[in-house]
């Protein structure tokens, strides 16, 4: 007699709609224990109904779905935590004031008997999530507060709680991680990779980022999702990044002509940093951008590059050193001197320093430099629309309605919008951009590259602080890495070109 | 003992008396206080009753004194056959005139009795009520410089009793049951209402003049407060001990909270209170003679009485039966008469509380004017003299 | 267990609070040595008393992100209720402990009332607990009518909040007993980190199956019973009953648990930090009564050291403000 073992996850026929859209079609799906699958898919193709469906927040509206052999359905998060299937979200969904322990615990209550009653029993939640956090292999102390935890440990903390199953249930747990690197450091990475590794020992993993070479590096199979299909299902050695590419989009990917032909249009830098200084921040930082350049400032969080970035722009003070524009030093720098002296900044943290979310998309673009939408100081609507109409039809956005909220636009289409906000003077001398591709897919970020290239080819100098090294290296003409506030390594693209990734990891660390 | 005759030093009529302090003493006795004058009527039409509505405005609905603000304006209305209407400002100025405002534009004649929230309403509201064609007395605060007289006959009049003898008549009951020495500390009201400023004037005034060895150790607005008397009273008591012989309060509201944190304390058999209102706790522990007799002075004056006489001016003018700008200067700016209260004398004034006194008090009214009603009789002209 | 490390986010800054306080008690010992006498601190306690049982109630609620502003009228009504129930001047029957259940239970219905209008037809708790505060005091009116004022009676009962045991009064015991009750609702039971959970994410916690709902109801309803709770506290102190028997209080409750650090928007804070808040408020109210400070300048001396005070809290945190991050 034989035993099979069931896959842990067998969908069979799932649909969704929501009224008369259909957001998934027709899917099947099975992996087997310790399988790592990749899903990748531009913005929309479907990819977040299939993980509202399997955690459980939404139902599907047909088909069949089975973990571990067990037929399920879900009447809310609980049940699919129940089941073994553990989400980690996109937005991280850790409640900041409680414990480590505590979020380990969330969906356990009524696990023993004080809780049955309303009590929280502290012993039993630290004892559990002791053993869950032991069982990801990562060292924390279970009674800290999330808030004081690092983003990579937060998201252990995340999957130590995808892991922390029920021991009743007994089967191997799924964990779905959903682009758990779009906002990590490129060493951060480097670490959630070495767990999933880790996680292939008892679990089976549902892998979803817009990187196509972390997906093909980390994954043992990939999945391509459009409209709402699977249309492409291959283990990840029999695929390269272009197949992966022109499955997603439908196109070709243009991304061949590497930039580094572009040359400096002038001898004086746009922006120059000569020994800046923060206490506890960074120390003697000093760089200078010429004008159709792209410095990549690569370090991982801490390094002091975010906040260098943003005394640049005078949005922080800075205690010593000095900055220059054009060559002339600038004294009691501020945002709104910046500004108007054609700085512009794409901060990471898009949704509360990039945009007014309740405004229209037209009057977000039009916000700084309203360029044709004003005559004086008066702004006149329709010819905002018109100017955010150009820009719309120009980048591609979707919806093409600029007079719809920016909260409403997908990611990849706000950080687009953002961008036209700076690119709608004709006069920007230096962009400062802060992780501009952050949680942007394939398609879009190739948009917001090339608006990137072309504003350098005409004369801008741009700093950037890049998602991932493969990034920096893709794009810029001088590479410098901080590491504890510190310049560590300076690479010019011209003559260093046979950099590494790992030659600048070795530099950050 | 203690009565006016005491406070004056001279055995005259308490009324006269009071008048001499007004400042008003040159002021020709008021001879006719009788039926109101009718010789000036025939210049207008009178207005029907179905066409007037009484209104009566309160700062709040809770307070004893306003509850019975109210109580006057309802027996006024049930003798006189004329809808009332209630003002509840609910303490705040706003709410008091945008209420009237509604009111005003409800189109019947309105004949309106307002215990303003603050002074600087009156003039907000009177306004108002002249557009409106209606006519209004204002009762207790009114700015100095906004005289009846200079608004014309839908300012029928301000009327209000004198602060500075509650004061005074606080202090000599203090001053009498220490036998003229001893310390004492003051609860005010809200700081800068003029009620409580004529009333801490006239207690001031009148230790100084009559028992100069009486020593104020200091005074804690409690802003009419029975719980920040409470709390004020506490504090005090921490600061001063057994230091305190007597306690004087701007109202029995924030006596009856100080009274309590002095019984607490273990200290009401050794401390003397006074106080202005006469509310009903008041007058049972005056009659039990709660702590050591702790209550030796208090004041009388009645709600209903405000608001029938303040109304049933409003009334005659409107309907044509007094022509206020004929009328003599003490009878658009009014002080009336004020009891004082001692544990002795306190049973003439019961009589006043009995479930029917309201209607009685109007009944009275009606019969004599507005202006000569025991034990609210007008006494003198405003506005009222500080002394120095 | 490690309590320590649990209470650690309720106890931050809770150092820096403790200096503070001492400080204030320090300089108007130096102006006013009967400041630090046992009478004026006994005196503080008992004035302390009510806010502190309100300021529970308060911080269950404002660590949800949500505001109960029904304080005062629940406190009228439930203070009516009970003295109307209790041996008072105007007669009626003494209903001995029923006066404690009927009084509570009117705070709790008010309470639950507010949370389930606020959950269920989804009106913001700001709107709906300024009804709830209306209808306490329309309540209490009622209760209070136009005859006699509602005294106490008994001795026994409106002594009790001043008396003493063990060397403390009982009106801060039970005050205390109300605090430690809720250390322990916000640290040991599943509604506490319930709460917490709410004013920290809001969407997150529904997704997590917290039951939401629920909770928002319960932590409304024990906002709504310890308010009636203080009402009758209150009540007794003041030896009668008043409709406005809460006057004030709202003012010193919400200010104290934020000056404290509780936020408005909810997740951050705890009840021992209010607690301190409640004391700052009081000491400084008391102090400068004692210091003889002129009533026309307290309010601004007042304000002015409660600024320096919380300056002086918030100091070692002023780098953490930075930018939106």
């Amino acid at each position: 007699m034989t035993i099979t073992i069931p896959p842990v996850v067998r969908l069979t026929d799932i649909g969704c709609t929501f009224g008369s859209v259909s957001a998934i079609k027709s899917v099947s799906l099975e992996i087997q224990r310790g399988e790592v699958v990749g899903l990748v898919g531009e913005n929309g193709a479907g990819k977040s109904t299939i993980i509202k469906i399997l955690a459980g927040i939404i139902p599907p509206s047909k088909g069949r779905i089975e973990i571990n052999g067990i037929i399920c359905s879900f009447r809310g998060p609980k049940d699919a935590f129940k089941a073994g299937i553990g989400v980690v979200h996109q937005e991280q969904s850790l409640f900041t004031n409680l414990t480590v322990a505590e979020n380990i615990d969330q969906h356990r209550s009524g696990a023993d008997w004080m809780s049955r009653i309303g009590l929280q029993r502290w012993s039993r939640v630290n004892r559990d999530a002791t053993a869950a956090l032991q069982k990801v292999g990562v060292k924390l102390d279970p009674k800290t507060y999330v808030r004081e935890l690092s983003f990579i440990d937060r998201q252990m903390v995340e999957i130590a709680r995808a892991v922390c199953i029920d021991p009743a249930v007994g089967g191997t747990p799924l964990v779905v991680l959903d682009e758990p690197t779009a906002i990590l450091e490129p060493e951060e990475t480097a670490v959630l990779e070495r767990e999933i590794r880790n996680l292939k020992q008892f679990a089976s993993v549902i892998f979803i980022s817009h990187r196509l070479d972390e997906v093909l590096r980390i994954c043992d199979r990939v999945i391509v999702m459009r409209s709402g299909e699977f249309i492409l299902d291959k283990p990840s050695k029999d695929v390269t990044r272009e197949e992966l590419f022109s499955a997603m989009a439908g196109r070709h990917s243009q991304e061949s002509q590497k930039g580094h032909a572009r040359s400096p249009k002038a001898d004086v830098a746009a922006i120059e940093v000569r020994e800046l200084t923060r206490r506890g921040q960074y120390r003697n930082v000093s760089f200078a951008a010429l004008p159709g350049q792209i410095v990549a400032l690569v370090g991982s969080n801490g390094s002091g590059s975010d906040s260098v970035m943003r005394a640049m722009f005078g949005a922080e003070p800075h205690d010593g050193g000095e900055i220059k524009v054009d060559g002339r030093r600038v004294a009691g720098w501020s945002i709104p001197r910046a500004v108007k002296a054609g700085l512009a900044y794409v901060p990471a943290e898009r949704k509360i320093e990039g945009m007014i979310g309740g405004f229209s998309a037209a009057h977000n673009v039009a916000m700084v430099h309203p360029g044709e939408a004003a005559i004086g100081p008066i702004r006149l609507p329709h010819l905002r629309r018109k100017v955010a109409q150009s820009w719309f039809n120009r980048l591609d956005v979707h919806p093409n309605n600029v007079v719809q909220p920016l909260v409403y636009f997908s990611g990849g289409n706000q950080q687009k919008v953002v961008l036209a906000k700076w690119l709608n003077s004709k006069h920007m001398k230096v962009f400062l951009l802060d992780h501009p591709l952050r949680g942007l897919d394939a398609g879009a970020s190739e948009t917001v590259n090339a608006q990137i290239r072309q504003a350098c080819d005409s004369g801008a100098a741009v700093v950037l602080i890049p998602d991932t090294i493969e990034e920096a290296l893709d794009l810029a003409d001088k590479i410098i890495v901080l590491r504890d506030g510190e310049v560590s390594a300076r690479y010019d693209m011209t003559i260093d070109s046979n950099l590494s990734v790992q030659d600048v990891l070795e530099k950050m660390v | 003992m203690l009565n006016l005759d005491q406070i004056a030093g001279s055995p005259a009529l308490s009324a006269n008396t009071a008048r001499k302090w007004m400042g008003t003493a040159a002021t020709a006795l008021v001879v006719c206080l009788g039926a109101p004058t009718t010789a000036s009527a025939q210049a207008k039409t009178p207005i029907a009753k179905e066409n007037m509505v009484l209104v009566a405005s309160v700062i709040n609905t809770t307070n004893p004194y306003m509850i019975s603000n109210i109580e006057g304006a309802k027996a006024l209305s049930a003798k006189l056959g004329i809808p009332l209407e209630i003002v509840n400002s609910n303490g705040s100025s706003q709410t008091e005139i945008s209420k009237i405002q509604a009111i005003l534009a409800g189109g019947k004649t309105v004949i309106m009795f307002v215990n303003t929230v603050a002074s600087s309403d009156a003039p907000t509201i009177v306004d108002a009520v002249k557009q409106a064609k209606g006519y209004v007395t204002i009762w207790w605060n009114n700015p100095a410089e906004h005289s009846p007289k200079d608004v014309g006959d839908n300012f029928v009049a301000y009327q209000k009793i004198p602060g500075v003898l509650s004061g005074r008549c606080g202090a000599d009951a203090i001053g009498n049951a220490l036998g003229g020495k001893g310390n004492v500390v003051m609860l005010p009201g809200v700081q800068d209402s003029t009620t409580s400023k004529t009333r801490v004037a006239g207690f001031t005034a009148q230790l100084k003049e009559k028992f100069p060895d009486i020593k104020i150790l200091e005074s804690r607005p409690s802003n009419w407060d029975p719980q920040l008397g409470n709390r004020n009273a506490k504090d005090l008591i921490v600061k001063y001990g057994d230091k305190i012989n007597g306690v004087w309060s701007a109202d029995d509201g924030m006596q009856i909270g100080a009274m309590q944190a002095f019984e607490n304390a273990g200290l009401l058999n050794k401390v003397k209170f006074a106080s202005d209102g006469l509310y009903p706790e008041t007058l049972a522990d005056l009659k039990s003679g709660r702590g050591d007799k702790a209550i030796v002075g208090e004041t009388f004056h009645r709600g209903y009485m405000a608001s029938a006489v303040g109304l049933y001016t409003a009334y005659l003018t409107a309907t044509g039966k007094i022509t206020p700008s004929e009328l003599p200067k003490e009878k658009r700016e009014s002080l009336f008469e004020l009891s004082c209260v001692t544990p002795d004398n306190y049973q003439q004034y019961t009589k006043y509380d009995e479930p029917d006194a309201a209607a009685k008090f109007v009944d009275a009214m009606i019969e004599k004017g507005p202006w000569d009603t025991s034990p609210m009789k007008l006494i003198g002209a405003g506005p009222e003299e500080m002394p120095k | 267990m490690d309590k320590r490390k649990l209470l650690h986010g309720d106890w931050q800054g809770a150092t820096s609070w403790v200096v503070i306080l001492a400080l204030v008690i320090i300089v108007f010992s130096f102006i006013n040595p009967r400041f630090a006498s046992i009478e004026n601190l006994r005196n503080v306690l008992v004035q302390a008393s009510v806010p502190l049982m309100l300021v529970v109630g308060a911080t269950l609620v404002i660590l949800m992100g949500s505001i109960d502003l029904s304080v005062q009228g629940i406190m009228g009504a439930a203070g009516m209720v009970w003295i109307l129930m209790s041996p008072n001047a105007r007669g009626g029957i003494d209903y001995g402990a029923w006066a404690w259940v009927v009084a509570t239970g009117i705070g709790l219905i008010l309470g639950l009332l507010s949370g389930v209008i606020h959950t269920l037809f989804r009106v913001p708790s700001f709107v709906v607990t300024l009804g709830t505060w209306n209808v306490g005091v329309g309540l209490a009116t009622i209760l209070y009518g136009d005859s006699l004022l509602p005294s106490l009676t008994s001795e026994a009962l409106s002594q009790w909040p001043t008396r003493l045991t063990l060397g403390l009064p009982n009106s801060f015991w039970l005050a205390s007993i109300v605090v430690l009750a809720g250390i322990l609702l916000i640290g040991f039971t599943q509604l506490g980190r319930g709460i917490l959970a709410i004013g920290n994410n809001e969407p997150l916690a529904v997704v997590n199956g917290v039951p939401v709902i629920p909770i928002k109801i319960a932590a409304f309803g024990i906002a709504g019973l310890l308010s009636g709770f203080a009402g009758i506290l209150a009540t007794m102190q003041l030896g009668s009953g008043a409709p406005g028997v809460g006057a004030g209080q709202l003012f010193t409750v919400i200010p104290a648990a934020v000056i404290a650090g509780t936020a408005l928007s909810g997740g951050e804070g705890g009840m021992v930090r209010s607690a301190l808040g409640v004391f700052l408020l009081i000491l400084l109210n008391n102090g400068l009564v004692l210091a003889g400070v002129d009533p026309n300048y307290q309010s601004g001396v007042f304000g002015a050291i409660l600024v320096i005070a919380i300056v002086a809290v918030d100091w070692p945190q002023r780098d953490r403000l930075r930018v939106a991050k």
